[in-house]
């Protein structure tokens, strides 16, 4: 309870994390509130009203089908929460097991692992998650499964290299004396020790998947139109980039602060659990 | 057919390298060139290799010529052949080809070269392309020289339209298996260098047997896929003119610019929602109509900013052959409501949209959504690469609907196939376009053509939304380009500088 | 620090040699028909399969790569279905954009980056420190392509000064194809700048704590020759890794700044290969960056080993 209390209290008092628990707020808020209002139909086509500067009707002005962009937007939050959070649960699952097998067997299951994680690191990421979407086809569902296998080995490195040096700490040594087995050790000494790695790994990952949403959309390679996403709007937007530069902007302004939010959160998070952790950045 | 759509009519221009800001003697060497903006850049150089309009666009009648030409009013003119005869029963004709003709590398045209590429296009073991529309003929004959006869199984209304396209290019034996990297026509102009992914440069051809008709020296053709780079090339002045520019949407940031033209005009290239025919529910005509119904014209041309012209049927309302039934079904939601009633759905269906990667679908698919979505048909869009769009829409049929530009003319033979993607399979339009065919008299034939028109639209076989555009920006001072694109090509031998 | 090398390189062609399979397993079940991409609608069955005998799609699966492999192996990259010319000289002119971009990139990182993070571990808390870790914050969130197009919207549409995509091509005007490369390394370099910054200033922060530093100071050296001399020299170890590890990435995000810039580059090659289905391109292009990232990988390694007198110990 005080330990809880303690860490309230830094935190309130650490600046980049007060700014990214901030901004994240904002950007969970946006998408919660989208589910039940947004200021018109994000769908909603009016041709009569395209391309229409900001206005008191339509605060960020409409897009070419005369959709309300803010309401797109509002919309957007929820495309890339779901898509970003999907993606790193899925890659997080999968790697902190992988990761945790690992540093409890070693040998080949190690060397297996470190192999296929170099392989995946090899890759150019951009380049094979256009090839896994072209495989497996356009859609919101695939961005998460592409984005998802760059956070298997980000995920599996980083609970290795922690789990390790938790198997070397006595505690862990006496527990294995008195037999325990691996599984037993792994579950209740090895990854409550290392949850706040993992913890900020994983807001930092989110941060990663949130660009990489926006970019895979961008090349139309994620939530399918009319559904709002923001890589979208900005594609779209490119194409009117002379009549209505402002299309531009706030899309990739929402993508910006909720990166921010993310990153400033991972940041904060990272100083107040353990200044020494080792983070991995893979974008 | 759609394919090469996606390559669609490109223009062609030239524009005086960054005119005015170089003395004089710069305006007078800029004179003999023109660069000529592309959307899309062909993949090889050989129409009998690939399918894609870019290749015809650039090669035909500037590179490459055919037995006839199709001129820029859509007619068809003497080409490689001075003249012809047709044999009353419609099945044989005898071209008179010109004489002293000779290819880029100086080997000479005769009727035997001619046969020798005629032969390539309905071989059994061929792979043009195009081959389909070739398999009437039964064979091939060099009487002399300059005589060539082509004997055809049935006599066939559209063949002299087909032997004078670009996939019909006489290619010369000893120059043909390296024509896709390195063509060699009988054409004005003749192949320099090509910089995959940049331009394609093209020089007058000394060998060509009118040179002094042709006013250009230099032609380059350079590829700018996205539309905003489109405008910049134009405005920078790297580019001289977009025959075929695609984003109707910058159209007027180019009109405030008073060096260049913009030129309406009109394309084979009609929009559809291509519908499965073979499919519940879609395979009720009902259902059809209801959508049909539901389908707002007016704001899918709006949205692509005004530039496109209704259609009720498959066919280009400029051709004189055109009957306007755009009015068979009025935009009506409740009577589409009712249709559905009748058809058994009342409440609607979801469906999926299966969009290929082109602007107009892109706009046009999120506007059905929309529009269909009144008449409580839920659609969901799918976006796919044109290789999937080929493989699961067209060959395997596997699509509720789609959005896709067929840009050939005369391509109503499409609705009388068996097994085309649509599904469509009717014994009253197959004998219909059987006539049509045989109907070598062209006034009767029209018609044919009209009543053929109208069996589409009852049957709302797709959804018939509207006739491309042709946007082409050129510099005010260039003359000649093609206003209409009746067939692809960029035609330059009649371009010129004012 | 041989043996630990060698091993490195040996890890390294075996990640290599797993990559070919992967790709090539990744490419063979891309959906389309190469054939029917180049065909169009009007082919006919027969045409299409003719098509696919002389391209050689027919045959099967293994022999399909093993021939892959040992065209790699000899250096014949086979040539493009689409174009029909050799796949090497396809890569070759793309490379003439791609890597002074990636050049220019690079340097602009290290160069703008690395006095940044010197400067803020030197003025440590200081408002000049928080000003270089919020840019570094904000550098590392905003999407490069989103970058890109705010550079386009205010440099070429609305100043004019810079062309808003394309690429002029060296052979005709040098200048104007170095102008043309200014703001697509700009805003790939951005997220670069923001990360090497963001290294160098805590590399730095631990080596001026260290005591060879403070003896230094102690002993009187001049400020500058502290920080460069001294500190940077060690520094340099960590921002070596990880300017190695932003090459690797330089050169994924090529493929999308070339789509926003419309650069005729191997990154846009390489996706409009996707889209066409030219497999032999796909497969060639994606191993040869991937080579690339290893061999970047390896340099480091190298670089890693030089920097460092103290000895290595493997992980």
């Amino acid at each position: 309870m005080s330990a809880i209390a303690t860490f309230a209290g830094r935190a309130r008092r650490h600046g980049s994390f007060r700014i990214g628990a901030l901004l994240l707020l904002l950007f969970a808020g946006t998408a919660l509130l989208s589910l039940f209002w947004t200021p018109h139909g994000a769908e909603t086509v009016a041709m009569r009203l395209r391309l229409q500067p900001a206005s008191a009707t339509h605060w960020l002005g409409t897009d070419h089908l005369g959709r309300d962009v803010l309401s797109r937007i509002m919309v957007g939050a929820q495309t890339s929460i779901a898509v970003g959070l999907l993606a790193v649960t899925l890659g997080m699952g999968v790697g902190v097991a992988l990761g945790a097998w690992a540093a409890a067997r070693r040998g080949w299951v190690d060397e297996a692992l470190s192999r296929s994680s170099d392989l995946i690191f090899a890759f150019p990421a951009v380049l094979i998650a256009i090839l896994i979407a072209s495989v497996l086809g356009a859609s919101a569902t695939n961005a998460v499964l592409a984005i998802a296998i760059f956070n298997v080995p980000v995920f599996a490195r980083v609970t290795r290299g922690a789990a390790l040096a938790m198997w070397g700490r006595d505690f862990v040594r006496a527990a294995t004396a008195m037999g325990q087995g691996p599984l037993r050790i792994t579950l209740r000494h090895i990854l409550p020790n290392v949850a706040s790695v993992l913890i900020v790994q994983a807001t930092i990952q989110f941060a990663v998947a949130i660009l990489a949403e926006a970019g895979l959309s961008y090349l139309g390679l994620g939530a399918q139109p009319p559904i709002p996403s923001w890589g979208r709007m900005l594609r779209d937007a490119q194409t009117y980039i002379f009549q209505s530069p402002e299309l531009a902007i706030w899309p990739g302004l929402a993508i910006a602060l909720a990166v921010l939010g993310l990153n400033m959160l991972g940041d904060g998070l990272r100083d107040l659990l353990d200044p020494r952790l080792r983070l991995m950045r893979v974008g | 057919m759609p394919a090469s759509n996606r390559r669609q009519f490109l223009g062609a221009s030239t524009a005086l390298i960054a005119a005015g800001a170089f003395g004089p003697a710069a305006w007078a060497q800029a004179r003999d060139r023109v660069v000529i903006g592309m959307s899309l850049e062909p993949p090889v150089l050989d129409p009998t290799k690939n399918a894609a309009a870019a290749i015809r666009e650039i090669t035909y009648q500037n590179i490459y010529e055919s037995l006839g030409r199709i001129d820029r009013t859509g007619g068809i003119v003497p080409g490689l052949a001075e003249s012809w005869t047709i044999s009353p029963d419609g099945k044989t004709y005898t071209f008179k080809l010109r004489a002293g003709v000779k290819y880029h590398d100086g080997k000479p045209f005769n009727a035997a070269v001619a046969k020798f590429s005629i032969d390539r296009l309905y071989a059994a073991d061929s792979t043009v392309p195009a081959k389909s529309l070739y398999t009437d003929i039964e064979s091939v004959t060099a009487v002399d020289a300059t005589t060539l006869t082509i004997q055809l199984k049935n006599p066939n209304s559209y063949f002299l339209y087909s032997i004078s396209l670009g996939d019909a290019a006489i290619q010369h034996p000893d120059s043909a298996p390296t024509n896709d990297k390195t063509p060699i026509g009988t054409g004005p102009f003749m192949f320099k260098e090509r910089r995959e992914g940049d331009s394609i440069q093209l020089v007058k051809a000394p060998t060509f047997r009118d040179p002094g008709a042709i006013k250009l020296n230099t032609v380059t053709f350079k590829f700018v896929k996205d539309a905003s780079a489109q405008v910049n090339a134009l405005l920078a002045g790297d580019v001289d003119t977009f025959p075929g520019f695609q984003a109707p949407e910058l159209v007027d940031r180019l009109r405030r610019d008073n060096r260049f033209a913009v030129v309406l005009g009109s394309t084979e290239g009609e929009v559809l929602l291509a519908t499965n025919n073979g499919k519940k529910p879609f395979d009720n005509p009902k259902v059809r109509q209801a959508i049909a119904h539901a389908i707002d014209r007016a704001e899918l041309i709006a949205s692509e900013s005004g530039f496109g012209t209704p259609i009720g049927s498959h066919f280009p309302p400029h051709n004189k052959a055109y009957v306007d039934l755009t009015k068979t079904y009025p935009l009506d939601i409740a009577k589409a409501k009712a249709l559905l009633a009748e058809a058994g759905v009342p409440n609607g269906f979801e469906a999926t949209l299966k969009l290929p990667p082109v602007g107009y679908a892109q706009r046009a698919g999120e506007l059905m959504v929309s529009q269909l979505g009144k008449i409580g048909i839920k659609l969901s869009i799918v976006q796919l690469q044109w290789p999937q769009w080929l493989s699961e829409v067209f060959r395997e049929r596997n699509y509720d609907l789609t959005i896709v530009a067929h840009t050939e003319a005369n391509d109503l033979d499409r609705y009388a196939r068996d097994g085309y993607y649509w599904g469509y399979d009717s014994a009253e339009f197959k004998a219909k376009w059987r006539e049509v065919v045989l109907t070598t008299d062209f006034a009767k034939r029209d018609d044919l053509l009209k009543d053929a028109q109208r069996i589409l639209a009852r049957d709302a076989v797709n959804g018939f939304l509207w006739q491309l555009a042709k946007i082409g920006v050129w510099r005010k001072e260039l003359v000649g380009m093609w206003e209409n694109s009746p067939t692809p090509s960029i035609d330059l031998s009649g371009v010129h500088w004012r | 620090m041989i043996e630990f090398l060698s091993r490195r390189f040996a890890a390294a062609l075996l990640t290599l040699a797993l990559a070919t399979l992967l790709v090539f397993a990744v490419v063979e079940i891309l959906p389309g028909d190469p054939a029917l991409v180049m065909l169009g609608t009007d082919a006919r069955p027969d045409t299409l399969a003719a098509l696919r005998a002389k391209h050689g799609f027919d045959r099967p699966l293994g022999e399909r790569y093993v021939s892959w492999i040992a065209g790699l192996l000899t250096g014949d990259l086979g040539a493009s279905h689409a174009y029909g010319t050799p796949v090497a000289k396809l890569i070759n002119d793309r490379l003439h954009v791609t890597l002074p971009l990636g050049a220019m990139a690079l340097s602009w990182a290290t160069l703008i980056a690395i006095p940044l993070g010197v400067y803020a571990a030197w003025r440590h808390n200081s408002a000049g420190d928080w000003g270089v870790m919020t840019f570094s914050q904000l550098g590392i969130s905003i999407p490069n392509f989103w970058f890109g197009i705010l550079l386009v919207l205010l440099f070429a549409v609305t100043l004019g000064w810079f062309p808003s995509g394309g690429f002029p091509g060296w052979k005709q005007d040098v200048g104007k194809s170095l102008h043309a490369l200014v703001l697509p390394a700009l805003s790939l370099s951005l997220g670069e700048i923001a990360i090497l910054a963001r290294v160098t200033r805590s590399a730095m922060l631990d080596t001026l704590r260290e005591d060879y530093v403070r003896t230094a100071r102690a002993k009187g050296a001049a400020e500058g020759a502290v920080l460069f001399r001294h500190a940077l020299r060690n520094a340099l170890i960590p921002v070596t890794t990880v300017a190695g590890l932003i090459a690797g990435f330089l050169i994924g995000g090529a493929v999308i700044i070339e789509s926003v810039f419309r650069l005729p580059g191997v990154g846009s090659l390489v996706y409009d290969s996707i889209n066409n289905r030219d497999l032999i391109v796909i497969k060639n292009v994606t191993i040869l960056f991937t080579a690339l990232v290893l061999a970047v990988n390896l340099l480091v390694d190298l670089a890693y080993a030089v920097l460092d007198p103290r000895p290595k110990v493997t992980a």
